[in-house]
């Protein structure tokens, strides 16, 4: 299929068989890579299995207490305490891998604390919080008699006289507060001496293996390979250790942004060497995290706050994102389709995590998928600070406002930081709207690859002033299936086999084994996997070519229209839906507030 | 010029090099590596410093930090706060009876 009428630059297309892409092409090897993963960490934990038959008994008592008491009585506390203990990542070989993928620690002054703290400066640490835990647990003691003795007067009128089941539930609120002030104090004063370095050469090394498997195939110098990954595993280590500085860290910058940046500056300053060049794989990275977050797209989450929910989430959300990608097409005109996606995508779904599905799906530019990031860094920074002191200024209900931010602000962290300043409800909200709205990445990836098949790369690939190819009634399939990018395949697989794993178990059983064990793994290497394909990203950058998307202002008029669409709609529905139509949802989220 | 490949539209991520200019001598790069490790090593030592900004945002900052939630992170996964919120509309809503 030869498709370029410029007769100097024809591209001709050798199709090659599906057998030989599945073993040379980093879309199939990153589905290789990623299953494996997920075969050793359902061989771990099924090995090491936390104690999962103990959990029906602390639910029973939970829904005991509930239903006697109608709010969380201590008992119930407890029992919530146990069942959340057990987590099969703290078990065995799994508790070894998992700490193993460790990310440098945070830190306030000094950079060092990050990876490293002396017994020393450890002790000192110990001896400076005991006064505290002394304090906490005196606080602690007394708290829990108060609780106990309110409980008590409740449960002897059969929890039926109202005034003792509000002064019960203040005084466990009470308790529970102190106990997590204990919490805090007690793990400061068992501070342990660290040292992360070991570890951290350990995962770089156990790396660079399990992605040379897929580089020897590939046909790229390993030599090269092996002689790179070390650096670039070294820049990334670095990108985690900025971004875990405290006041950056609240501010929302995050280890993406400064491994773009670190990358950039190498690349445009010393510039990069041909070992570091093979070395940065940053789609086979970036495809093979994809995979490992299409696990963590849980279907079953989706209907978590009923039709209010889907409708702030799943019927605004495509909204804006058809509009505004309309809207750069047809009235600002964005000269690349895939920028346009890319921006949208980031802007309206759910920032980074859907910016990499549709850039890796419309197969967007490098420059074009940094420029995207950067962007709703910035926006995001404004964000958390402006929608938080317009929602207390003018009173909005906490359920209102936790669906507009979760309905609109790009990043989940920034998110839950934004509710933070409301409320815990707005928070609890937000955060949950936010992530009913992630779950959409899957879908708007698929719906990007398949648009891209079917519209967008037959014009591109037809020659100029020709009309696009017409895929034949036969052919149309093969061609789809020929050109869908695979990898997509992989992170919709991975979606629905945990959605029915999880759909498939009690919801304690699936967060002790599935949560809290196979996916633990999954989300930690899967940061890794962004961090090393950023900064790879940043490698291969010349500032140079960031000019070009840039030109006119065109992205960033597209970003801010397609945000203010986003948030007049969003907090339009958002009160149609919880403020009026399903009033009666929003009163059950804040009974007992 | 003929290329023959298996895609034909353009490259993704990794693959679009384009020819870069002559580079500039080395110790002029090592300057310029040099002055950007500088700013971004000056702007993490002030960083903290950006808690004292007023009009509510230096404050803003700090309850944000002293909460502990991870901002940065961009999925629900990485943010604790998002199964506690599970949780809290679950037994809100009557899910886990």
């Amino acid at each position: 299929m030869a498709e370029n009428g410029n007769n100097d630059n024809v591209v001709t297309e050798t199709k090659v068989s599906m057998w030989k892409q599945m073993g040379t092409t980093e879309d199939w090897w990153a589905i290789w890579l990623a299953g494996l993963l997920f075969i050793i960490a359902v061989f771990c934990v099924f090995t090491w299995k936390p104690p999962v038959e103990k959990m029906p008994e602390y639910r029973a008592t939970m829904n005991q207490e509930m239903e006697e008491a109608g709010f969380r009585t201590i008992a119930y506390t407890e029992a919530e305490s146990e069942l959340n203990s057990i987590q099969a990542r703290r078990e065995g070989l799994t508790a070894t891998v998992h700490g193993l993928t460790d990310r440098p620690k945070g830190w306030d002054t000094n950079p060092i604390r990050s990876l490293y703290m002396g017994e020393e400066e450890a002790a000192a640490k110990r001896a400076e919080a005991a006064p505290r835990l002394e304090a906490a647990e005196e606080r602690l003691a007394e708290a829990r008699a108060q609780a106990e003795a309110a409980e008590d007067a409740a449960r002897a009128a059969n929890f039926e006289n109202p005034e003792l089941n509000a002064e019960a539930r203040a005084a466990i609120a009470d308790w529970r507060q102190a106990r997590s002030a204990h919490s805090s104090a007690r793990s400061a004063a068992t501070t342990q001496a660290y040292n992360l370095i070991p570890s951290l050469i350990v995962l770089g090394f156990v790396m660079m293996v399990f992605f040379s498997i897929g580089v020897k195939f590939m046909n790229i110098n390993l030599r090269q390979f092996y002689t790179g990954f070390p650096v670039i595993f070294a820049l990334a280590v670095l990108a985690y250790l900025i971004a875990n500085q405290a006041t950056l860290s609240a501010l929302g910058l995050s280890y993406v942004l400064w491994a773009l940046l670190i990358g950039l500056i190498i690349s445009n300053t010393v510039g990069v060497p041909q070992f570091l060049k093979s070395a940065g794989q940053t789609e086979f990275f970036i495809k093979t995290g994809l995979v490992l977050l299409g696990a963590r797209i849980l279907f079953g989450q989706i209907a978590l706050i009923g039709i209010p929910g889907i409708f702030v989430t799943w019927v605004v959300t495509p909204i804006v994102l058809v509009t505004t990608y309309w809207f750069g097409q047809n009235i600002i005109k964005v000269p690349s389709k895939e920028l346009n996606i890319t921006v949208s995508s980031d802007m309206c779904v759910s920032g980074v995590s859907a910016a990499i599905a549709s850039a890796a799906a419309s197969r967007a530019k490098k420059e074009e998928l940094t420029l995207a990031i950067g962007m709703s860094m910035i926006f995001v920074a404004v964000m958390i600070f402006l929608l938080p002191l317009i929602a207390n200024v003018t009173g909005m209900h906490p359920v209102w406002a936790g669906a507009w931010l979760g309905g609109t602000v790009d990043n989940t962290g920034s998110v839950v930081a934004a509710g933070e300043l409301i409320g815990m409800e707005a928070m609890y909200v937000a955060a949950t709207i936010k992530m009913i709205q992630n779950i959409m990445i899957g879908v708007i990836a698929f719906g990007v690859a398949a648009y891209w098949c079917l519209k967008v790369e037959p014009e591109r690939a037809c020659g100029i002033g020709e009309e696009p190819m017409k895929f034949t009634a036969a052919g149309a399939l093969y061609e789809i299936w020929y050109r869908f990018p695979k990898f997509i395949l992989g992170f919709i697989g991975a979606s629905i086999i945990f959605s029915i794993m999880q759909g498939a178990v009690t919801p304690d059983w699936g967060n002790a084994m599935v949560s809290d064990g196979i996916l633990a793994w999954a989300n930690r290497f899967r940061g890794w996997f962004f961090a090393l394909a950023f900064v790879s990203i940043g490698l291969s950058i010349n500032y140079r070519e960031l000019k070009e998307p840039l030109r006119g202002g065109k992205p960033l008029i597209l970003y801010v229209c397609g945000q203010s669409f986003n948030l007049l709609l969003t907090l339009f529905v958002a009160w149609l839906m919880f403020m009026v139509i399903f009033r009666d949802i929003t009163d059950q989220l804040m009974a007992g507030a | 010029m003929k290329d023959t490949t298996h895609h034909n539209h353009k490259q993704g991520f990794a693959g679009d090099e384009t020819p870069s200019p002559a580079k500039p001598p080395l110790a002029k790069r090592l300057l310029r590596l040099a002055i950007a490790v500088f700013l971004i090593t000056g702007f993490i030592y002030i960083a903290p410093n950006l808690e004292r900004l007023p009009g509510g945002v230096g404050e803003t900052i700090t309850i944000i930090r002293e909460s502990g939630i991870d901002t940065g992170a961009w999925y629900y996964d990485d943010v604790e706060q998002c199964f506690e919120g599970m949780d809290f509309i679950r037994e809100k809503r009557g899910m886990n009876r």
